[in-house]
């Protein structure tokens, strides 16, 4: 059943009110006969315009909209009969909206099909990364309009989210997004994610597979967090993960990333049982037939996601102190406020320098600068924080692409290569002196402005990146492109290298620039400190070492 | 009818009232026509200057502008001579109560859309005159989208038009007339994709332009502007103004047909 708006609620609740009192007022007026009381038979169809034009037109309320045009016969014919023959007939026009709206689908629904058209009309023309990545623009109109028509046939909104998810990952760029509404996404990664059997499975640094965020109800078959897992369904994990949606929605920049992931979706596959081989604490294999705990498995997906990725939880742009010679800066997402935009965070930066100038006065010698889970957003906030822990001198931070303003073009020079504009540059002030270790802590999803946060620091002698996965490797400048049932969005502003090349983005090898120094095996022992213990476990790998560096 | 549309038209060219309120409205128009610079432009560089065709892009208010002085002369040329009794000597001298009313309305409908129009020029002249035209949409565009708001335009002239000929008060008729105009706008709208609702979701959606932007760290950012109109929407525009239209004045002379004239 669907749910109806209030605005539209209230024109099929009014419209039959106001046809019965028309009913009696018809009566009323043949003895008084006044021109001026033929006004009310104009009212209903005043309201119900200004009702719609809040609530949105809509097709199945047409029958309600017709009653209030059947009732300006009264203004038109003023004698009882009219009158009293439009106020039965518009009661019963508004009264058939209601069963229209509450059980015809496609109540309040937008087109998804104009929408898919009118979003990859925009992404074809100007994504920039077209050449780059090679896209076979046909294949996938090919392929997706098919998938977008059925959402259309069914008015089915989380379908047509799923499928514009599954559109985005195709370009490995995660600035190729769709979003309509929170509610509607939850919907569709829990509808995509399938059934829950109390487990995820995650793939460790070996190419082992492993069960973590396990229920309760697993316990007595000797499954837990860590308990290696065999196969699901007959299949290797990461061969059941090409069963689910959900990893079919999942875009990664770096084919890296997407390894690591591998295994992550399998658990959701299934009827409602599911077949699991694993060894038990005895290194004994068995096989269980696990019963499905309920239809939600994104819920345990999301929290085992959370456990791997999340960063220290402290607030954003905070310096703490996290022993006698290390201090953390965690940058959250690369906004700070709507001035900072504005001075190009030359304030954000001032009481950036006089945190960390106060943390060096009380022994800190060592930053870890924490980007797990940012987002992205300013490039000047980049520069503004790079600047800080830059070594001495003029630094490269990128090079905008010449823009043909008449044109309205970038300019291709083949091979690869576009044409440069101007290069961003910048002096580094080497905050922490000669003696000053950084590190930077990401995950996959470190993107955008944290991608380039990485690529920029990433060069200085004085920086080490550690994770367990590289960053996102999508760091081209965005714009929305608004639809009808939500937002779209993709690169339009390109980013390159002195030499013209395209800047961190993977192409058809599907590999980023981006890339970690040290990566940190996601083995049992990270696993238990994880899942079991709860500890940040790369932060501690982070203080291991920097304790250990020889300086 | 002809002499009666002469004799609205001698009306409206003698009457002082009506020459002041026109005024007023040039002086407004001219006003947004300078008000890039009012707004503090001239510390601004050469590059950084909204050209005329960047002020077009964000048109929405002018037409608002527009209709509320087009309330005003439709209220005043319908409802005033109920007040005065000269409709009331037109019918008395002959003439057809259809022919009283049509002379007002072809008077309203034609002095509006000059109206509109003209207010919907006069800032981008202005503009141009100063800043130059510009390159985010052509002057074709905009022409287009300017002679294309003359259904809107008769529209809402049709509604002031309804509106005069209920109330015969013009005063009263033309505060009515200027709270339905405004008082959409104070109402949150949820998504009005026809943009045929009401005449402001059709004049927004005919100056609407969608556009994509390109940026870099170092450079500003362009904004690129589709100056297609979807046809679909032209032709909706269109068809669902002249009907609605018609049915307003349909609607009035079934009321002014069956009235009392005092």
């Amino acid at each position: 059943m669907n749910k109806l708006e209030t605005m539209d609620i209230t024109i099929i609740a009014v419209l039959p009110v106001i046809s019965i009192v028309l009913w009696f007022l018809a009566g009323y007026f043949e003895k008084v006969k006044s021109s001026r009381w033929r006004l009310c038979w104009l009212a209903p169809a005043l309201i119900t315009m200004l009702l719609t034009y809040i609530a949105g037109f809509d097709k199945l309320m047409i029958p309600a909209y017709l009653s209030a045009a059947v009732l300006l016969a009264g203004l038109l014919r003023p004698d009882i009969k009219s009158r009293r023959t439009a106020s039965a007939a518009a009661a019963v026009l508004a009264i058939a909206a209601l069963p229209a709206c509450l059980f015809v689908k496609g109540y309040h629904t937008a087109d998804y099909v104009k929408d898919f058209k009118k979003g990859f009309a925009a992404i074809k023309a100007h994504y920039v990364l077209s050449e780059h990545k090679q896209i076979d623009w046909d294949a996938l109109y090919d392929k997706y309009l098919p998938r977008f028509e059925k959402a259309n046939e069914e008015h089915d909104k989380v379908l047509n989210e799923i499928v514009w998810n599954k559109f985005c990952a195709e370009f490995h760029d995660l600035h190729v997004c769709y979003a309509s509404d929170n509610e509607n996404m939850k919907a569709a990664n829990k509808r995509a994610g399938g059934n829950d059997y109390g487990l995820v499975i995650t793939k460790l640094a070996d190419g082992s597979f492993a069960a973590v965020q396990v229920d309760d109800s697993l316990k007595p078959l000797g499954i837990h967090n860590g308990t290696p897992v065999i196969s699901w369904n007959g299949m290797s994990p990461d061969e059941a993960d090409s069963l689910s949606e959900l990893a079919e929605m999942q875009n990664y920049g770096d084919e890296d990333n997407a390894d690591f992931y591998k295994g992550f979706f399998a658990a959701g596959t299934g009827g409602d049982t599911s077949e699991i081989v694993y060894l038990d604490d005895d290194g004994t294999e068995k096989r269980a037939e696990l019963s499905k705990l309920s239809d939600d498995y994104y819920s345990r997906f999301e929290k085992a996601y959370d456990t791997i990725n999340q960063g220290l939880n402290k607030g954003h742009m905070t310096v703490t102190k996290l022993n006698d010679t290390t201090a953390v800066l965690r940058v959250k997402t690369m906004s700070f406020d709507s001035v900072s935009e504005k001075d190009k965070h030359a304030s954000m930066q001032n009481e950036l320098r006089e945190n960390i100038l106060e943390m060096k006065s009380q022994g800190v010698r060592d930053i870890v600068i924490d980007i797990r889970e940012n987002n992205g957003g300013s490039g000047t906030m980049v520069k503004a924080i790079t600047q800080l822990f830059a070594p001495e001198g003029e630094q490269y931070y990128v090079t905008d692409a010449y823009w043909d303003s008449e044109k309205h073009t970038y300019i291709s020079e083949g091979e690869g290569k576009w044409k440069t504009g101007s290069d961003v540059t910048f002096e580094g002030e080497n905050i922490l002196g000669d003696e000053g270790r950084i590190v930077l802590l990401v995950t996959a999803h470190s993107v955008s402005a944290a991608d380039h946060l990485t690529h920029v620091m990433s060069s200085f002698d004085n920086t080490t990146v550690m994770g367990f996965t590289e960053p996102s490797g999508s760091a081209q400048g965005v714009t929305p492109t608004y639809l009808e049932s939500g937002v779209f969005q993709f690169s339009e502003s390109l980013m390159l290298n002195r030499d013209g090349s395209i800047f961190i983005d993977s192409g058809t090898d599907w590999q980023s620039e981006n890339e970690l120094d040290i990566k940190v095996p996601y083995d049992q022992k990270a696993l238990k400190a994880l899942f079991d213990d709860g500890e940040d476990y790369l932060m501690d790998q982070c203080l291991d070492y920097l304790a250990n560096l020889e300086r | 009818m002809k002499n009666l549309i002469k004799a609205q038209i001698y009306q409206i060219t003698h009457t002082r009232v009506y020459l002041w309120v026109f005024i007023m409205a040039v002086i407004i128009a001219s006003i947004f026509g300078f008000s890039e610079y009012l707004n503090g432009a001239d510390s601004l560089n050469e590059g950084e200057l909204l050209t005329a065709s960047d002020y077009f892009t964000r048109y929405d208010m002018l037409p608002v502008l527009a209709m509320e002085f087009m309330s005003f002369f439709s209220c005043f040329i319908a409802a005033e001579d109920f007040g005065d009794k000269t409709a009331n000597y037109e019918l008395m001298s002959g003439r057809l109560r259809s022919q009283s009313f049509l002379a007002r309305v072809i008077t309203i409908i034609l002095a509006n859309t000059l109206l509109g129009l003209f207010m919907m020029t006069l800032p981008l002249l202005i503009y141009t005159a100063i800043t130059g035209w510009g390159d985010s949409v052509t002057v074709a565009t905009a022409a287009q989208r300017i002679l294309l708001m003359v259904f809107p335009f008769f529209r809402i002239s049709c509604f002031f038009t309804l509106a005069a000929f209920i109330i015969r008060r013009p005063g009263i008729a033309f505060i009515a007339c200027y709270g339905a105009m405004n008082l959409p706008l104070l109402l949150p709208v949820n998504n009005e994709s026809t943009g045929v609702m009401l005449t402001l979701s059709t004049s927004r959606k005919l100056l609407h332009f969608d556009y994509w932007a390109t940026f870099g760290l170092e450079r500003d950012a362009q904004a690129i502007y589709d100056q297609g109109l979807d046809s679909a929407f032209v032709i909706r525009c269109i068809i669902v103004s002249l009907a609605v239209g018609a049915a307003y004045i349909g609607l009035a002379y079934s009321y002014f047909h069956k009235d009392d004239i005092e």
